[in-house]
């Protein structure tokens, strides 16, 4: 533990040494210190309408990831049980949304719906559903044709099937889709929020960017930062290592 | 309560060809209730595929299916009174071995009833696992899994009960130790059970009547009958004697 701790802090310390060298060699308005920049995010997230942009931006990422997973594992699941849905999604619904970049989204939404949480949430939604169609695919193919067949000798019914069998045996996808979701999502509401809301962190973000408030441009970006890091290395890693498990020795054994 | 005369499977005629390639030719036999039949047959030869076709998991060609007097392809389902242990456990990783059992019920049945889990846990009692209930199959042995895939067999009480080479892959001690017990169940449930094994050892020493069946295409070679009565002695001369008879007729078959 100790022994992989080291070279991690030191490799911590190196970057934020040669930020500080840089910024101060520079000595210049448009590069703060590392200690301007971690002193601006605290005032920025401690200021009293701060923490509101921060869970409005998290309600938004929430939303839309939630929102783009349902579409995506339908979608998904329709091309394994219906013919006339598979060539749509495969033909059609896959390619325009793997395509088509997702700032394109963003513009057309702010087009349509102008500035409310309808653009951001829509942009997550578009950006994340191509995750779980993927994943409900790949998952859908490595299914352990001998649990269905176990499980057609207790019940003829396709709903139990999918409830009890088919969709646990998912998971594992899912929750690798989840997390690529989610780290996608992060980026993506940036310029969502910078064009098509009034609110948020993204907003926030671009009103420092036109009051030319450098330190403030450096605080929300490594509150960004900060929260993509909590998320994967906090909560994701934390549940793969927990729950995971009993899905992973199945995968082993197999 | 039926006699023990009572028909449980009859197969009739069957059948089955893979890409017009015939794997089962005109099979005819039948099971009663409270019977031990072991169809024994060299590897490859459509044991499984025949097992797989009374269980109305794959269609087949020609021929009848009956369980307890019932038409088995008349139904798409597989039939209630059926129950099946396959070669491998079949276990569902994610849950532990009491919810492994409480499975069937849950795919069965809408809701699980508070005498249902009293079976569940009577079922895991009856197969040595009681203390186990909590253990996820990563954590119990091929024995033990296949323990739990026979109690939630067993839940379901089937009529019928069809088991897949369910002990191969066990090491010698778990295997003779699971064949008396799977015997003892049996013969408390007195259910027909249809024992599918490449083993002539084990069909000798399970069985009631052997199904000795050929090479493919497949058909009856012979039909042993064994009046020994139980408890057995295991690895007799005599069974010794008509193990190795047994196993010189596969070799010719199969070379």
């Amino acid at each position: 533990m100790v022994k992989r701790a080291v070279p991690v802090i030191v490799s911590i310390a190196a970057f934020l040494g040669i930020w500080w060298a840089v910024a101060v060699y520079n000595d210049s308005v448009l590069m703060p210190t590392p200690w301007e920049t971690i002193s601006s995010f605290f005032k920025l997230i401690f200021a009293p309408t701060g923490w509101q942009h921060v869970m409005i931006t998290a309600y938004r990422v929430i939303a839309g990831t939630l929102l783009g997973a349902a579409a995506g594992i339908l979608l998904g699941l329709a091309t394994h049980y219906n013919r006339i849905a598979e060539t749509i999604v495969k033909a059609v619904i896959f390619p325009v949304l793997q395509s088509i970049p997702v700032l394109c989204w963003t513009l057309i939404f702010v087009l349509w719906f102008g500035l409310n949480d309808m653009t951001p949430i829509l942009t997550v939604v578009v950006a994340v559903a191509p995750y779980f169609i993927i994943n409900v695919w790949e998952g859908m193919g490595e299914l352990d044709t001998n649990l269905i067949e176990m499980a057609h000798t207790h019940t003829e019914s396709r709903m139990k099937m999918l409830r009890k069998i088919i969709m646990p045996m998912l998971y594992p996808y899912l929750f690798a889709a989840t997390r690529s979701s989610f780290m996608t999502a992060w980026k993506k509401i940036i310029p969502a929020e910078i064009f098509g809301a009034t609110s948020g962190m993204g907003y926030m973000l671009a009103i420092s960017f036109e009051g030319y408030r450098i330190n403030n441009v450096f605080g929300w970006t490594i509150a960004f930062a900060l929260i993509i890091i909590a998320f994967d290395y906090g909560v994701f890693s934390y549940t793969d290592r927990k729950f995971m498990r009993k899905w992973k020795a199945q995968e082993q054994k197999l | 309560m039926e006699s023990p005369g009572t028909e449980a499977l009859r197969v009739e005629k069957l059948t089955k060809s893979y890409n017009h390639l015939p794997v089962l030719k005109g099979i005819t036999f039948s099971v009663y209730r409270g019977e031990l039949v072991c169809i024994l047959g060299p590897s490859g030869c459509g044991k499984t595929t025949l097992l797989r076709i009374v269980s109305n998991l794959i269609p087949y060609n020609q021929g009848k299916i009956s369980v307890y007097g019932k038409d088995v392809s008349s139904s798409q389902a597989h039939p209630q009174n059926i129950g099946v242990v396959f070669q491998e456990p079949r276990l569902l990783p994610w849950r532990n071995a009491r919810n492994n059992v409480r499975l069937h019920f849950e795919l069965e049945a809408d809701k699980v009833t508070r005498q249902d889990e009293d079976v569940i846990d009577n079922a895991l009692t009856l197969v040595g696992l009681s203390d186990f209930a909590e253990a996820f199959p990563y954590q119990l042995s091929g024995g033990m899994k296949q323990r739990v895939a026979l109690a939630r067999t067993l839940v379901a009480d089937p009529q019928l009960l069809l088991m897949d080479e369910p002990l191969t892959g066990l090491d010698v001690h778990t295997r003779e130790e699971l064949q008396d017990e799977i015997i003892n169940i049996w013969s408390q449930k007195g259910m027909g059970l249809v024992w599918v094994t490449h083993d002539p050892n084990e069909a000798i020493y399970l069985a009631d009547r052997v199904i000795v069946l050929s090479d493919r295409p497949t058909v009856i070679k012979a039909v042993l009958e064994f009046p020994t009565p139980r408890p057995r002695r295991r690895n007799t001369p005599q069974a010794k004697e008509l193990e190795e008879k047994i196993r010189d007729f596969f070799n010719h078959e199969t070379h």
